[in-house]
């Protein structure tokens, strides 16, 4: 798994994560550009999960395997999910739900990169 | 959405970022639980368990925070309530007899693995039903 890809994801969902909070200070309510920029970082993390199967089929093969799988199936629902929730209601702190998918999109890269770097 | 009657007040505010962060933990502990007891129960018997126990909480502390209805309040106060208790029992029992848990839960040492949001959750989710059950007794 690459590296800077896991560094572009990580860089993308924060800024994500940035932009949630400021429009929550701001007291905005997320709109279609917030759309546009979660649809950037879901792309990111897309070509993370590529990646990540492409390493898994070419090998070599992290150690945990199935825990590997595991984030790679669960990596590209987290901002649709939390897109989702936020837009069923849209008031001030109900905002705050994109930073929580962007972070934990972040944890999700970094701990992707740390699995797989774990090789047989 | 539902319309916000007495004792069905839909999840908003606040509620809703506790749900997410819920989610998050409830997907995080069952899938770990579930990769755990299917690769290698025999190892760690207790703390795997522990671990699915502590998933099946998270699943029903988010429902029960995300549903309307005073059944499901009652079910995410039970589980927030089973949470603080779970990672305060186990955290300290992790800490006090490490061969009991030699591979980690969620809620060893507390939640430390997790930035210790394991330990601040239950607080936040009791803190908001109690908020919540206030509002309703005053309206």
């Amino acid at each position: 798994m690459s590296g800077t890809l896991v560094a572009v994801v990580c860089g993308l969902a924060a800024v994500m994560g940035g932009w949630a909070v400021v429009t929550v200070a701001r007291d905005r309510r997320v709109g279609r550009a917030h759309l546009v920029g979660l649809a950037v970082v879901e792309l990111a993390v897309l070509a993370l999960v590529v990646d990540g199967v492409a390493t898994l089929v070419g090998g070599p093969r992290p150690v945990e395997l199935a825990t590997s799988i595991a984030y790679l199936v669960v990596a590209p629902l987290v901002l649709p999910a939390g897109a989702f929730w936020t837009l069923a209601e849209r008031s001030r702190p109900s905002t705050l739900v994109l930073l929580v998918a962007c972070l934990a999109v972040v944890v999700i890269a970094y701990r992707a990169l740390e699995l797989f770097q774990v090789t047989r | 959405m539902s319309a916000a009657g007495p004792g069905a007040r839909r999840t908003s505010g606040l509620g809703r970022v506790l749900v997410a962060l819920y989610a998050v933990f409830a997907v995080a502990a069952v899938s770990r639980a579930s990769v755990q007891i299917a690769t290698r129960f025999g190892e760690a018997p207790l703390a795997y368990a522990l671990s699915a126990f502590a998933g099946l909480v998270y699943v029903l502390a988010t429902l029960g925070l995300a549903r309307t209805g005073s059944g499901w309040r009652r079910a995410a106060w039970a589980a927030c309530t089973v949470e603080l208790l779970g990672v305060l029992t186990v955290g300290t029992l992790s800490l006090a007899d490490a061969r009991a848990f030699p591979d980690s839960t969620v809620w060893s040492a507390y939640g430390r693995g997790y930035g210790f949001v394991p330990l601040v959750l239950p607080v936040l989710g009791l803190v908001y039903l109690r908020s919540g059950s206030r509002r309703s007794r005053a309206a």
